[in-house]
Order: structure tokens, then C-alpha cells, then sequence
């Protein structure tokens, strides 16, 4: 077995140390490339069981002063990245115009909370949003305006909350926008940028106030 | 009538000009901190995230990188305390600042030392998994030759047990 190899011999193997030397450096390099992923983030929000369903207390969209909405909202970062991300929540009537996908321009509705955080690529964070009507006016012509949200157990002032013609028919909307940090502006800014191309996410979610109790 | 008092209103204005000056250095005095320490903020944060950042692509671990996202957005929530602050309570929004810039900064110096032991951790394991590949053909080669020594003997073996039988 033990031969001594003739330089004839390494002639007929170098073919042989060069394809394998070839095919291992192809493997060594496919495992340590990192592949461009798509690169995308995911904006959702769950019911109270912690399923698209049972949005509203009572399967009504009738929510009463005081009363408990449980929502769990969810952001997922797949930007390869870690992200600053910040949920921004605005209040919207039927005729305030939503986030714009064309443009990818923010609502005007009044923003009233927001929630900041950090989350790591491929990670996900899920925000309890347990929120009720703190406190709405009516106004001499029978309009009504929220102007309290509790969320979480703290309590958010709406300036220029929209207005409902009555307490009877008010249609209302929490509007959950998604804002990630831009290092380039050192400022969030709506949605995020994937290959030069600015993209959103947005969410709202229907309520309309019930007049059982009198406003304070 | 109307030029005497504006001559009188105009003798005014010297007198009035240094409460003016006064005031306007007053109000310069009390926003320009709070907009230089809001700007530094945003800066340091800038610069924190993007060393993370750069942490992350140098291949860091998710492990090693859980707690200084954690420290992270205990930053966020003393950002949105100091957001709640009225902006009288001078002293607690000061206190607020210098906690987030403190722990921006103490994030931001071992993001940059992640980055780095990332950085070499990653460099040797590239060379590693390219020398494993040098070192793999070599071998492959080698069991080449001795399969084909060992194919070529039994062979030759082969031919030597052959027997000629006549018909």
C-alpha cells in the first residue's frame, strides 16, 4: 500500500485535488454567504382569546364608557435587522382618510399613543392593548367626541378627536400605524424601505360608542 | 397730533429694547438646552442602533445580543417617561436624560466590542471553513489514489488467479 507516489501520479491526481478543491470551497462558501433575504415587517392584531376573532366584548362592536376591549397587537421584523419601531395609535371617524399604501403617507387622524421598541431580526413583539372610552362630551347639537382612551391602564388625552354627528350613530376607528427608525434622518419614519422601495403597514379596527351611559 | 405720539412711542423704544433683548435671552436660554439635549439624544441613539447594528451583521449571536436590546428598550421607556414629563419638572427630565444617554452610551461602547469579537469570531470561521475545504480535497484525493491503488491490485490479483482451460 504504501507506494511511494511517482511524479506521473501527481500529474493524474492534481485533476482530481483541483475538482474536489473546486466543489468543497463552492460548499464552504455557500455556508458561510449570507443570502439576501426579502425584507419585510408584519403588522396584525388578535382578539381577546388571542385569535382573529372575538375583536369586541359580546361579539358587538357597541362599546360602552368604561368598558374593557381586550386586542393583542403583533409586529414581526424580518428586515434582516434590528429595528426601532415605533406603533403609532390614532383615532379615526368614517370620513378621516387611512394611511395612504400609493403614497405611503400616514393618516391624519389624531395620534394619541404611541408604543416604542426594539426588536431583533426574525423576532416578534406582541403588545397587550387592553384599552376603554375614559371619556367622551356631547356638544349642544347632539354631536360626541371621545376625548380619554385608557390603555393599559394609563390614560391618553385626544386633541381634535374627531366628532360624531350623535352618540347614537358614532362609527369610530383606532387606526395602528407602523413607523421604523431611519438611521439616514435619525427620525422614524412611516413604514419602511426595502430595496428603495417604501412600504406600510397599517391596521384599523371599528367601534362605535354606545350612548347607554350618560358622558361625564 | 398723530406724529407727537408716535415721536413719544418711538423715544420708548430704546428703553424697551434691553427687556426685550432680556427676554428673548431668557427664552434662548431655556429652549436651546432642551433642544441640544433632545437632538444629542436622537444622535446618540442614531449612532447606539447602528453600532448594533453593525454588531448584528458582524455576526453576533442572537444570545449576546438579547441583552443589549433589552437595555434598549428599557431606553425606550424612559423616553416615553420623559415624553409624560411636564415640561416644568426641569429636574426629573434632566434626571430622565442622563439616565438614557448613560445607559446610550454604556449600550453603544459594548455593541462596539460585540462588533469586534463578532467580526474575528466570523473571520475564523470563514478561514476555518475554507481551510476545512483545502484540507478535504487533500484527503479526498488521497482516499482517490488508494481506491484506485486497491481497485488496480485486486485487479491485478484477478488475472493472476485467472486459469487457462483448454476446450
Amino acid at each position: 500500500m504504501a507506494s511511494r507516489v511517482s511524479g506521473r501520479t501527481v500529474r493524474r491526481l492534481l485533476p482530481v485535488f483541483v475538482t474536489l478543491l473546486i466543489l468543497f470551497e463552492i460548499a464552504a462558501y455557500a455556508s458561510t454567504v449570507t443570502r439576501p433575504q426579502e425584507q419585510f415587517m408584519q403588522l396584525y392584531a388578535l382578539g381577546a382569546t388571542g385569535t382573529a376573532a372575538n375583536y369586541y366584548p359580546n361579539n358587538s362592536t357597541l362599546i360602552k364608557i368604561g368598558e374593557n376591549v381586550q386586542w393583542s397587537l403583533g409586529v414581526v421584523n424580518n428586515m434582516g435587522s434590528l429595528q426601532y419601531v415605533s406603533l403609532e395609535v390614532k383615532l379615526g371617524n368614517l370620513t378621516i382618510n387611512s394611511p395612504n399604501d400609493t403614497l405611503a403617507t400616514p393618516s391624519p387622524a389624531p395620534l394619541f399613543a404611541e408604543f416604542n421598541r426594539f426588536i431583533p431580526d426574525n423576532g416578534t413583539w406582541q403588545v397587550p392593548f387592553t384599552w376603554q372610552i375614559a371619556n367622551y362630551t356631547t356638544g349642544a347639537n347632539g354631536t360626541a367626541t371621545i376625548r380619554e382612551i385608557t390603555i393599559n391602564g394609563a390614560t391618553y388625552s385626544i386633541q381634535d378627536a374627531p366628532v360624531c354627528q350623535s352618540a347614537n350613530s358614532c362609527s369610530l376607528r383606532m387606526i395602528f400605524e407602523l413607523w421604523t427608525w431611519n438611521v439616514d434622518t435619525a427620525n422614524f419614519q412611516f413604514g419602511w424601505v426595502a430595496g428603495n422601495q417604501r412600504h406600510i403597514a397599517w391596521l384599523q379596527l371599528w367601534f362605535n360608542l354606545s350612548p347607554t351611559i350618560s358622558p361625564r | 397730533m398723530d406724529l407727537r405720539i408716535l415721536e413719544k412711542e418711538l423715544t420708548k423704544i430704546p428703553s424697551r429694547l434691553p427687556i426685550l433683548l432680556c427676554a428673548i435671552f431668557a427664552t434662548c436660554l431655556i429652549v436651546y438646552p432642551a433642544l441640544v439635549a433632545s437632538q444629542s439624544y436622537s444622535i446618540q441613539l442614531n449612532n447606539t442602533l447602528q453600532d448594533l447594528r453593525g454588531a448584528e451583521a458582524a455576526g453576533a449571536k442572537p444570545s449576546e445580543m438579547e441583552g443589549l436590546i433589552d437595555r434598549m428598550n428599557s431606553v425606550a421607556a424612559l423616553e416615553t417617561q420623559l415624553q409624560n414629563t411636564p415640561t416644568e419638572d426641569d429636574a426629573r427630565r434632566a434626571q430622565l436624560l442622563q439616565e438614557i444617554n448613560s445607559t446610550l452610551a454604556s449600550v453603544d461602547g459594548q455593541a462596539t466590542q460585540l462588533e469586534m469579537i463578532a467580526s474575528q469570531r466570523t473571520y475564523m470561521d470563514h478561514l476555518i471553513a475554507y481551510a476545512s475545504a483545502g484540507i478535504g480535497a487533500i484527503a479526498g484525493t488521497v482516499a482517490y489514489y488508494y481506491g484506485v491503488e486497491l481497485y488496480r491490485r485486486y485487479r491485478t490479483r484477478l488475472a493472476f488467479r485467472m486459469i487457462i482451460k483448454p476446450k
